[in-house]
């Protein structure tokens, strides 16, 4: 299914992408931030807002009443990343229950469409599970499928 | 449409902007990644060759 989403920017590394929020509270300036972990090849996916002193805020719920077009274009960073990084896995919790649980909801709600491109993965009870629909996952690792090439 | 051309169809369209440089190399969501990366001590990452489901380990009996 395909969303509406915001105009984005990026910086020529592809790991940091801004765009703006306009809703019910005016324009708020987002940033997606990829950043490598420990552990080699995976990304912690870091989303938030820029407050007015031009720190980044990832803890504040802004209720600008375009969350769903929001993840979607944090979503959509997901397919421009792993283009020029197919082999990085990313790493996605959200800042609260609240916001994990619109995670959860925007994967699920998108699963067969997701599952074409990625292998998902869900964490939850000290455990690793695929992911399935209506299970309350506490953080998230989504990695891009190999392409198999038929020909070969 | 095939994978790769459904996966490519899903690339947004992006604007390079130059004010973006001053967070190239730095960590800007500091919390979460020392986050994940005490979870990823923790407990690995998921094995695809041994990974189940949740409903499968959790069945309602």
């Amino acid at each position: 299914m395909m969303y509406d989403k915001y105009q984005l920017t990026v910086e020529p590394t592809l790991m940091n992408y801004s765009f703006v929020s306009e809703g019910t509270k005016g324009k708020i300036i987002k940033l997606i931030s990829y950043t490598e972990t420990g552990v080699k090849g995976v990304y912690n996916l870091g989303f938030g807002d820029k407050d007015t002193n031009g720190k980044m805020d990832d803890v504040t719920i802004t209720n600008n009443g375009d969350s769903l077009k929001v993840l979607a274009t944090v979503a959509s960073t997901v397919y421009s990343f792993t283009n020029k990084f197919p082999n990085a896995a990313i790493y996605a919790i959200g800042s609260s229950k609240a916001r994990t649980r619109l995670y959860r909801m925007g994967i699920a709600n998108n699963l067969t469409d997701i599952l074409q491109s990625f292998d998902v993965y869900g964490f939850i009870e000290g455990e690793w599970y695929e992911f399935e629909k209506n299970v309350d996952y506490e953080a998230f690792l989504i990695k891009r499928k190999k392409l198999v090439n038929l020909f070969l | 449409m095939n994978t790769e051309d459904s996966f490519k169809s899903k690339i947004p369209k992006l604007t390079i902007d130059k004010s973006l440089d001053q967070y190239v190399g730095k960590v800007i969501f500091k919390e979460k990644l020392d986050l994940a990366n005490e979870m990823l001590k923790k407990y690995g990452v998921p094995n695809p060759e041994t990974v189940k489901k949740y409903s499968e380990t959790h069945s309602k009996k």
